[in-house]
């Protein structure tokens, strides 16, 4: 069978050699060791402090400062808490449709009717007829919504307080008035909750 | 180096504020009650800056712009040509007829406007009117389909609104004449529409109930809600010629009968007469004459434990639902019951017979399914030639009924001998051993337990309720002997 590798002549140039990328070093596992009081390096110099002529040892060099953080993040952050990014959200009335902001709404619950119940909050109430699952769909691009229940979708912004029921210890929270009633937590959702809300 | 040989310093410009992303433009704004300023002309020609934001919509006509505020409507020093493409990028404004451009950002509700089209209601309550040729790229910007409904809508719910409900924000029942005449009067404004008005009361009531107050008929009847809005309805100077009771009856069976709530919400009482059977409940005995309850109905349920109910002409919708929903709930606790069945005992007529499809609609509109057509007890074959030759009545000649409901029962049944020929129920249940012995043969495939059940419903009634009297007189005479003991040992001198 024809050998298909090309030939090589006398003349042609030593082939080049390949360049490997070095493998790097392997990350260390785990915490790093405690360091004994005789291997703890010497704290770095002051620079305006002299430097000592009896010890020829350098100073260590200082620590570059920690970047600052992005200010259009924190406005962005401030911008989000005061207006939703949303559209107004429609909801039914009974001659028609009333739109209401996403920024005004303090939570959205179900009824024994299947139906939706939105609390703003100036304490009134509105309707929608689909599910908890779509409506919280449907605000998702807005992180102030929060599923903290199955039948519970919360404004994050508008709690004023989380509690416990001493008899049934079952979680809910409460909102600033005139917002009427509260809204269950549940229990796997606490700590997302908590931290959704930087306690 | 000298700062002069540096060069010239670059010419620093201010760099456009931009939002971030994600947030709408002109939402900033609505939040901050500020916006950028339009020019408007004052009095003496001079100029005035009014904030966008306090700008409810702009009217261009005549080449002029006006900005319509709360108060006023003021011309802008600027022509909409100019002002337009700026309000593009701060808002979303569209035309909405006549000239009127609107800031659908702001917008807070839609509706039917009565007048034609739609009212679109602005933040600070400006109301406008949207032509409907213009809606199509306000539905664009909202992302819905209607200004009317939001997909997904209960049925019950738009069926309401294609009735008539209103957003109202005050009670009915304390609504002065012109409170009622603003929100239910014609589009003219000469008649108040009643069917709207108390469709507005029951539901009214209805959210009441369901909120937790008590029923306002509560034990009682239609007429006890009637006398709720009475007060109301004789202060309108001009409702009409309807008959308000009537236009009740009708709203409140309607919404029953399309699901929006039950009688039973209301606690009307029942004086219905029907029964459950406890043998064969599944069995179903009715009658249109209430005096066959007595006459027929309570023997027969003695002997066979079906359920029996009498009408008593039309079906009411209290009797009915309540019926259906007392059957259904014993039905619930016999898993393995047959379908039901219907056997019944109504005029061998075109009215019997329109009077007993109304109840099969009623059993199936309160959720009774019953699969196979009804069983007639009074057909010609059940009586004697001669009992039809002298008892039987020509239909034609009374003149009661009319010619297409006739030929439509006589197509269905074939009258007496394809006659126009009716008979009346009384005349079967006459010959008592007769019509026992037809509905004991017509029932017995449908029983479970056969005929003669072990106790006889009617007759354990009358025992019970005269072990009660019994009891309840022995309570009565002791009573008695111990209040003249009492008495007679208080006439006796006290001391010696």
């Amino acid at each position: 069978m024809k050998s298909t590798k090309k030939a090589k002549s006398a003349t042609s140039p030593a082939p080049r050699p390949t360049k490997t990328k070095p493998k790097p070093a392997p990350k260390p596992r785990g915490r790093p060791r405690k360091l004994r009081p005789d291997e703890v390096p010497p704290a770095p110099a002051n620079p305006e402090t002299p430097a000592d002529p009896t010890n020829p040892e350098p100073a260590p060099p200082p620590k570059p400062p920690k970047p600052p953080t992005d200010s259009g993040d924190i406005v962005t952050n401030l911008l989000l808490r005061l207006v939703s990014p949303l559209k107004s959200l429609p909801v039914q009335t009974n001659e028609g449709v009333a739109y209401i902001r996403p920024e005004d709404i303090a939570y959205i619950t179900t009824t024994k009717k299947r139906h939706l119940e939105i609390y703003d909050l100036q304490g009134r109430t509105w309707q929608r007829f689909d599910t908890i699952t779509a409506i919280y769909k449907l605000l998702a691009d807005d992180p102030r919504f929060f599923l903290a229940h199955q039948s519970f979708v919360v404004n994050i912004f508008a709690i004023r307080s989380l509690r416990r029921m001493p008899d049934t210890k079952r979680l809910f929270v409460t909102f600033a008035d005139p917002v009427p009633g509260s809204a269950a937590v549940a229990e796997k959702n606490v700590a997302t909750l908590r931290s959704l809300i930087e306690l | 180096m000298s700062p002069s040989d540096q060069g010239p310093k670059p010419v620093r410009r201010h760099a456009k504020p931009t939002l971030p992303a994600g947030i709408l433009p002109g939402f900033l704004a609505r939040r901050l009650q500020t916006d950028f300023l339009v020019a408007l002309r004052s009095d003496d020609n001079n100029l005035e800056f009014v904030s966008c934001a306090d700008i409810m919509a702009f009217n261009v006509r005549s080449k002029k712009t006006s900005a319509i505020l709360i108060d006023r409507t003021v011309q802008t020093h600027r022509p909409w040509s100019w002002l337009r493409p700026f309000l593009k990028k701060h808002g979303n404004w569209f035309a909405i007829g006549r000239g009127i451009y609107i800031n659908a950002n702001r917008l807070v509700r839609s509706q039917r406007d009565r007048k034609g089209g739609f009212q679109l209601t602005i933040e600070g309550g400006a109301v406008f009117n949207l032509l409907a040729a213009y809606a199509p790229p306000i539905l664009k910007f909202l992302e819905t389909k209607s200004l009317l409904q939001v997909d997904p809508i209960a049925k019950t719910h738009a069926l309401l609104m294609e009735m008539g409900l209103r957003d109202l924000d005050k009670d009915i029942r304390t609504m002065t004449a012109d409170e009622v005449a603003k929100h239910f009067s014609t589009a003219s404004g000469s008649a108040i529409v009643l069917s709207d008005l108390i469709l507005n009361f029951l539901w009214q009531q209805i959210v009441l109930i369901r909120a937790g107050h008590d029923s306002p008929a509560d034990g009682g009847n239609l007429r006890t809600l009637w006398y709720e809005i009475k007060h109301v309805i004789q202060s309108l100077p001009n409702i009409g010629p309807g008959n308000p009771y009537k236009v009740i009856s009708q709203q409140l069976a309607l919404m029953v009968k399309n699901h929006v709530c039950s009688y039973k919400e209301f606690n009307f009482y029942d004086d219905g007469k029907w029964t459950i059977g406890a043998y064969n409940p599944h069995v179903i005995l009715m009658a249109e004459k209430e005096a066959h309850y007595g006459m027929f109905l309570k023997h027969m349920q003695d002997l066979t434990g079906v359920s029996i109910i009498a009408t008593g002409g039309q079906p009411s919708g209290i009797t009915s639902e309540y019926f259906c929903s007392e059957f259904r709930r014993i039905m619930s606790n016999l898993p393995d019951h047959p379908p039901p069945v219907v056997l019944a005992l109504v005029d061998y007529d075109p009215f019997g017979w329109a009077l007993q499809q109304t109840f099969m609609q009623d059993l199936a509109t309160f959720g009774v399914k019953v699969p196979s057509p009804p069983i007639h007890l009074v057909l010609p074959a059940h009586f004697t030639p001669l009992e039809l030759a002298e008892k039987a009545t020509d239909l034609t000649q009374d003149g009661k009924t009319p010619p297409a409901m006739l030929r439509k029962w006589l197509k269905v049944t074939n009258g007496i001998d394809g006659r126009p020929f009716a008979m009346e129920a009384g005349q079967f249940i006459k010959i008592r051993d007769r019509a026992r012995d037809i509905f004991l043969r017509l029932v017995d495939p449908f029983l479970i337990v056969p005929a003669p059940v072990p106790k006889r419903f009617w007759e354990e009634e009358a025992k019970r309720h005269q072990s009660l009297q019994i009891h309840g007189l022995a309570a009565f005479t002791r009573c008695m002997v111990a209040r003249r003991l009492q008495k007679d040992s208080g006439q006796k001198p006290r001391g010696k």
